[in-house]
């Protein structure tokens, strides 16, 4: 029998939470699938299937067959009512011990950022000695959903004790009730796309088109160079016979993207910037991030790439166009800054989630905002700007793709790589704005 | 894996009696290991009048097998050690010899022939280098001659290397046993007394951290299966493309996996900053990543021909460079084994296969070369050579072609990827610490560089 | 009260009769009040609406609902056949609602309907029709007024008699303003706003029937965008007031391109245009006192 992971050892020290010192969380590693573009090579897979292939290969990585994970956290943004236990039944098919108990976590994109961050909280307060967290998506599984007046008929036949009952229920059955309705993209309280939503901040902004095309091109540029050097060896796993992101257009030119037509905010004419280009497409993929105490981690012999350092979320009023969507991380930053006695400019690498090259480019801007950072975020003096050659170094959501809840774990794990390789005490910020108006920031140290 | 069907076929009694009644191969299932297996199904025979024969005889009895010295008209052998280590004149081959030929039909099924004798180039003067020399063809000769799954082979002590010493007793073990089940006509040299037996033949490799390459699928899976069976920790390598088949296999034997491309000038490293950081050391190392890019040689193009030689030979000379450097001390041990995997085709070479026979070649050339540097630090390194074995890559090949490929071979039938794993594992063991530098062919006695 | 469906049939019947007889209308609202006693909004009305625009609370129904509700009666008032202006072809022009209680469902209600203020209009004629709804007196309580709202209808082409035309006012430019939200609404709204709220003009049912009657295809009813523009929106325990004039119809399927603006703490205003055209399809206001 494994050892369950505990804390009541006599000779470990006291738990935070018990009244002992604080530790830190460390990340020992990650795991992915490639990205796939959705309705693509993975649409036969689900999100479990994903979720468990991406744990397996993580088990793979470092050796936890059979171990007793203290728990696996991880979410799907857009998931069946019928994988109401998604990430514990990934966890029963996976290699390890089937006592590793799990849950589900959703914030939208920031789900994987969410999940890692309250678990490393844990193992920082001795609740835990391990974790996987992450996230998955597949839009190809996408529920179908019923129209509601379909549903209305459905359950009252569910409903109908008599046939008589029955029989009235399905008297209102008509034909077009069959059509399912497609998941959409849009905001619930205001109907509109993400990217409508961006094109106004990106407007408000004064981001150029120029501008989110090159920061395009060099996500592209960038991934691709990480790929060619082999950086994602050790943190992608294939899946289904892909073994890099299908998103990825290495040969990518400016001249390229700068012809494709506008696809969010046509309604604003010649204002209009956004183009399937410089925006992420619908994405499937799943990403895990393994994390454990440095004790946890040197009796297994794994390694330690850096450590979690805290995470702040925000949220912004956006129904009415207060704030744009995806600001909110422009909001939870100073927070976390501020907490950690910290300044934008003391990392050595910024890991931007690229939802749209606007937004990357608008939350920037907005911490280069004087009266921004005093109006908004109350700051006597703006946040100021950063070194651009730190930004997103080996590519992001642009280049990879985007399956929403996965992509705070890929993050997670390519930047604690990155830091790891520059070494012991550099600093990573990240910043991932979510569906809703939320948003999630976190600093990584490097070991 | 292709099935063999016909195997399968000519095992049930109707099929059996045509293929008898039209002189077709009878091939039959062989006995293949299986942990906790009696090292023979029946009694064993004992010949020769030199002392390895009374040695081979004790050893025997001590693994508890039944040990005759003479033969009963009526007996079943399961296996016959024939010793000819005292034989000084081509005339002294004939008393054992004809002994073994009037038990060649008491002979069950899967039965073993083993010759004991030294090498012939140990031996300057002529009649004793040409009796020596006479038992290798006699050797050969027989394993054309068996039936029934029955396979015959060599255990050459050279350097006057004594029965008695641990890498013989592991090879006669091997030889013995259903683990060289597929390796028929061959000869494994004993030419030190280094080495050691395990605590437990089923466990040789217990406490053992094994790398090997190429381990995601087809052979490379099935020595990783077998290492891990055998007691190693197994880190399993292969290109980053293959990583999901190499998790799965490496879940499956509680490894870890490596996702790397063993060209890059930086594989050597990254291994074994592996294997410091999660195992703590690294005991075997097992090169079985390859490729085939094949093409007649007036059709052949440099990406062909280069990436073969780059993946093939190229990167396991820069690996073990990296293995032997004296920065990995403190992760390789004292008595670091390499297996390599080479082909009949580097052998006796295959049409269409300049580039693959040239790097498989290569890598007998740099088994044999490297044997010193290994010595020297009570180490070993040796090359297997697969024959006609049944995997996806043959499986593909046209019926006929892999028809008659299969049944080339004395055993008439293809060897499985856990024939080569068996090898693989006792080269890769302390038992076989006394063989280096050598080729051990894993053909069924395959006529393709007989 | 007669189901809305019945009127429309006797309002066809009526306009027959009416292009045969070329009888001249009265000129004069009528003058009495169509009143209802204890009408009952049922759960299921309530379910059906909340199916369309979201949850609703019971004891505190949304504006329009109540609207739906009352409606009829104000309906069974321009069918007569007293009433100065057809009903078929009317135009729905305006609405202003103070919502000053709470109304319950499955609770006794006091509808009343009257009609006033015929007015002329640059493009015929206009009326106010004014439904008020109580809560029924019970033993120890008053009648206590709940809600009340007034519609305006246009009669297109219908002049009163010594009536001077009015000029057209000029459009003034209409430049949209900031998008805030986006209602995607589909071909099937209309039918199911009807099935809700028992408003079958054919105008809203499918576009063949829209277009015998001149549209320029199946339209939104002006009510459906009401509660689109209030859903979620009207505070608990009512004491609001709110407002919709609408410009140029939805036609379905289409897309609204909505502004919601906080000109100051207790003002919204809500501006829906069509974003190809950019013409303005309604503007509402909705007033929350601060409390």
């Amino acid at each position: 029998m494994t050892s369950a992971s505990s804390n009541t050892s006599k000779n470990s020290p006291k738990a935070a939470i018990a009244g002992g010192e604080l530790r830190p969380a460390v990340i020992v590693g990650g795991n992915r699938t490639p990205f796939v573009r959705s309705h693509g090579k993975y649409a036969t897979a689900s999100n479990k299937d994903l979720l468990t292939a991406t744990l397996d290969g993580l088990v793979a990585r470092f050796g936890l067959q059979g171990e007793q994970i203290g728990e696996v956290a991880a979410g799907a943004v857009i998931k069946h009512s019928k994988d109401f236990n998604l990430t514990r039944e990934a966890v029963l098919g996976t290699a390890l011990d089937p006592r590793t108990p799990a849950h589900e976590v959703q914030i939208a994109c920031a789900t994987g950022m969410e999940a890692i961050g309250g678990l490393a909280n844990k193992i920082r307060l001795g609740q835990l000695d391990s974790a996987i967290g992450g996230g998955v998506d597949s839009i190809s599984d996408a529920p179908l959903v019923f129209s509601d007046a379909a549903r209305a008929v459905l359950m009252e036949l569910n409903r109908a004790k008599s046939t008589k009952a029955k029989l009235t229920a399905l008297s209102k059955f008509r034909p077009g009730h069959l059509a399912p309705q497609a998941p959409g993209t849009g905001e619930p309280r205001t109907g509109m796309s993400m990217g409508d939503h961006q094109a106004r901040t990106t407007l408000k902004w004064e981001i150029t088109r120029e501008a989110q095309d090159q920061l395009a091109l060099d996500s592209h540029k960038n991934l691709a160079a990480a790929y060619d050097r082999g950086f994602f060896d050790d943190l992608i796993t294939p899946f289904r016979g892909v073994s890099r992101d299908n998103n990825l257009r290495p040969d990518s030119t400016l001249e390229k993207l700068g012809s494709l037509k506008p696809a969010f905010g046509k309604d604003l004419g010649e204002k209009a910037t956004m183009t399937a280009g410089n925006s992420t497409p619908l994405t499937d993929g799943a990403s895990v991030v393994l994390l454990g105490s440095e004790e946890w981690a040197s009796e297994r012999g794994l390694p330690v790439l850096a450590e979690f350092v805290d995470f702040e979320t925000g949220a912004v009023d956006f129904v009415d166009g207060d704030e744009g969507l995806l600001m909110a991380p422009a909001y939870a930053l100073p927070r976390l800054l501020e907490r950690q006695g910290m300044s934008l400019q003391d990392f050595d690498y910024y890991e931007i989630h690229e939802a749209f090259a606007g937004t990357v480019l608008s939350t920037l801007k907005a911490w280069e905002d004087e009266e921004f950072c005093r109006t908004r975020l109350g700051l006597d003096a703006p946040l100021g700007s950063i070194d651009r050659a730190k930004l997103n170094v080996n590519g992001s959501s642009l280049a990879a793709g985007h399956p929403f809840a996965a992509t705070g774990g890929r993050i997670v794990a390519s930047l604690a790589k990155m830091l790891h390789e520059k070494g012991t005490g550099s600093l990573g910020l990240i910043s991932v704005c979510a569906a809703g108006g939320q948003g999630i920031v976190a600093i990584l140290r490097g070991r | 894996m292709s099935t063999d069907t016909y195997t399968a076929l000519v095992n049930q009694p109707l099929g059996k009696k045509i293929a008898a009644a039209l002189g077709l191969p009878q091939p039959v299932e062989l006995r293949r290991h299986t942990p906790g297996q009696p090292l023979l199904d029946g009694l064993a025979l004992v010949l020769g009048s030199g002392p390895a024969a009374q040695q081979v005889a004790d050893q025997l009895l001590d693994w508890g097998v039944d040990v005759r010295r003479h033969a009963g008209a009526k007996d079943r052998f399961a296996a016959v050690v024939a010793c000819f280590d005292a034989v000084q004149t081509p005339a002294d081959l004939s008393d054992t010899a004809l002994e073994v030929g009037q038990v060649m039909r008491q002979l069950g099924s899967s039965a073993r022939v083993i010759t004991v004798s030294a090498d012939p180039s140990d031996a300057t003067d002529p009649a004793a280098r040409s009796a020596r020399k006479g038992v290798e063809g006699l050797t050969r000769s027989l394993a054309h001659e068996m039936r029934r799954g029955g396979t015959a082979n060599g255990l050459v002590l050279a350097g006057g290397t004594e029965m008695s010493a641990p890498g013989a007793v592991g090879a006669l073990r091997f030889l013995l046993s259903a683990r060289s089940a597929f390796v028929s006509g061959q000869f494994l040299t004993v030419g030190t007394s280094e080495g050691a037996l395990p605590q437990d033949w089923d466990r040789p490799l217990a406490g053992k951290v094994a790398v090997v390459t190429g381990a995601a699928r087809g052979i490379g899976e099935a020595i990783a299966r077998t290492l891990h069976r055998d007691g190693a920790t197994v880190v399993g390598v292969d290109v980053p493309a293959a990583g999901e088949q190499l998790a799965a296999v490496v879940n499956s034997i509680h490894g870890t996996s490596l996702q790397l491309d063993i060209t890059a000038p930086d594989a050597g490293a990254r291994i074994l900053e592996h294997c410091r950081t999660r195992h703590g050391r690294m005991d075997l190392v097992v090169h079985n990543a390859g490729i085939t890019r094949d093409k007649m040689l007036a059709n052949m193009d440099a990406a062909r021909w280069d990436s073969v030689i780059a993946v093939n030979i190229e990167s396991q000379l820069a690996m073990n460079q990296a293995f032997l450097a004296d920065q990995a001390r403190d992760v390789v041990g004292d008595h670091l084994r390499i297996v390599s995997l080479a082909s009949t085709s580097g052998i006796a070479g295959n049409r269409g296969q300049t580039n693959y026979a040239a790097s498989k070649a290569g890598v007998i050339g740099m088994a044999s070369a490297s044997a010193e540097l290994l010595a020297e630090r009570g180490g070993t390194i040796n090359a297997v050579a697969p024959g006609f074995i049944e995997t996806e890559m043959t499986g593909k090949m046209p019926f006929l072609t892999r028809e008659v490929a299969r049944r080339m071979n004395s055993l008439s039938q293809g060897g499985r990827p856990v024939d080569v794993a068996e090898a693989i594992s006792f080269l890769g063991s302390d038992a076989a610490g006394g063989t280096n530098g050598t080729v051990l062919r894993v053909c069924g006695q395959g006529i393709m560089g007989a | 009260m007669t189901p809305l469906i019945t009127t429309y049939r006797s309002a066809v019947t009526q306009t027959v009769r009416d292009a045969v007889t070329r009888r001249r209308r009265p000129r004069q609202l009528p003058g009495h009040a169509v009143v209802v006693h204890g009408h009952r909004i049922s759960q299921n009305q309530v379910e059906d609406y909340a199916q369309l625009f979201g949850a609703v609370d019971p004891q505190d129904l949304p504006s329009v609902l109540v609207h739906v509700a009352a409606f009829p009666a104000a309906m069974e008032l321009m069918a007569e056949p007293d009433f100065p202006l057809p009903l078929m072809g009317m135009v729905h022009l305006e609405n202003r609602v103070q919502h000053h209680l709470p109304v319950p469902a499955e609770t006794d209600l006091e509808i009343m309907a009257t009609a006033t203020d015929l007015a002329a209009h640059p493009s015929g004629t206009t009326v106010d029709l004014v439904v008020t709804v109580h809560r029924s007196a019970d033993e120890g309580s008053e009648t206590q007024l709940l809600w009340e709202g007034t519609s305006t209808y246009l009669a297109k082409g219908v002049r009163l008699q010594d009536a001077e035309r009015p000029p057209k006012a000029a459009h003034p430019d209409f430049t949209p303003p900031e998008v805030t939200a986006q209602w995607r609404l589909s071909g099937s709204t209309g039918r199911e706003y009807a099935a809700v709220s028992g408003d079958y003009n054919p105008i809203h049912l499918h576009p063949l029937t829209a277009k015998a009657l001149g549209m320029k295809g199946m339209i939104a009813h002006g009510m459906y965008l009401a509660g689109r523009m209030l859903a979620g929106r009207e505070p608990v325990g009512a004491g609001h007031s709110w407002s919709i004039s609408f410009a140029t119809p939805v036609v379905l399927p289409g897309t609204v391109q909505v502004s919601y603006a906080h000109p100051d703490a207790q003002r919204t205003e809500v501006t829906g245009w069509n974003g190809r055209s950019s013409k303005p399809h309604f503007t509402g206001v909705l007033e929350i006192p601060v409390r």
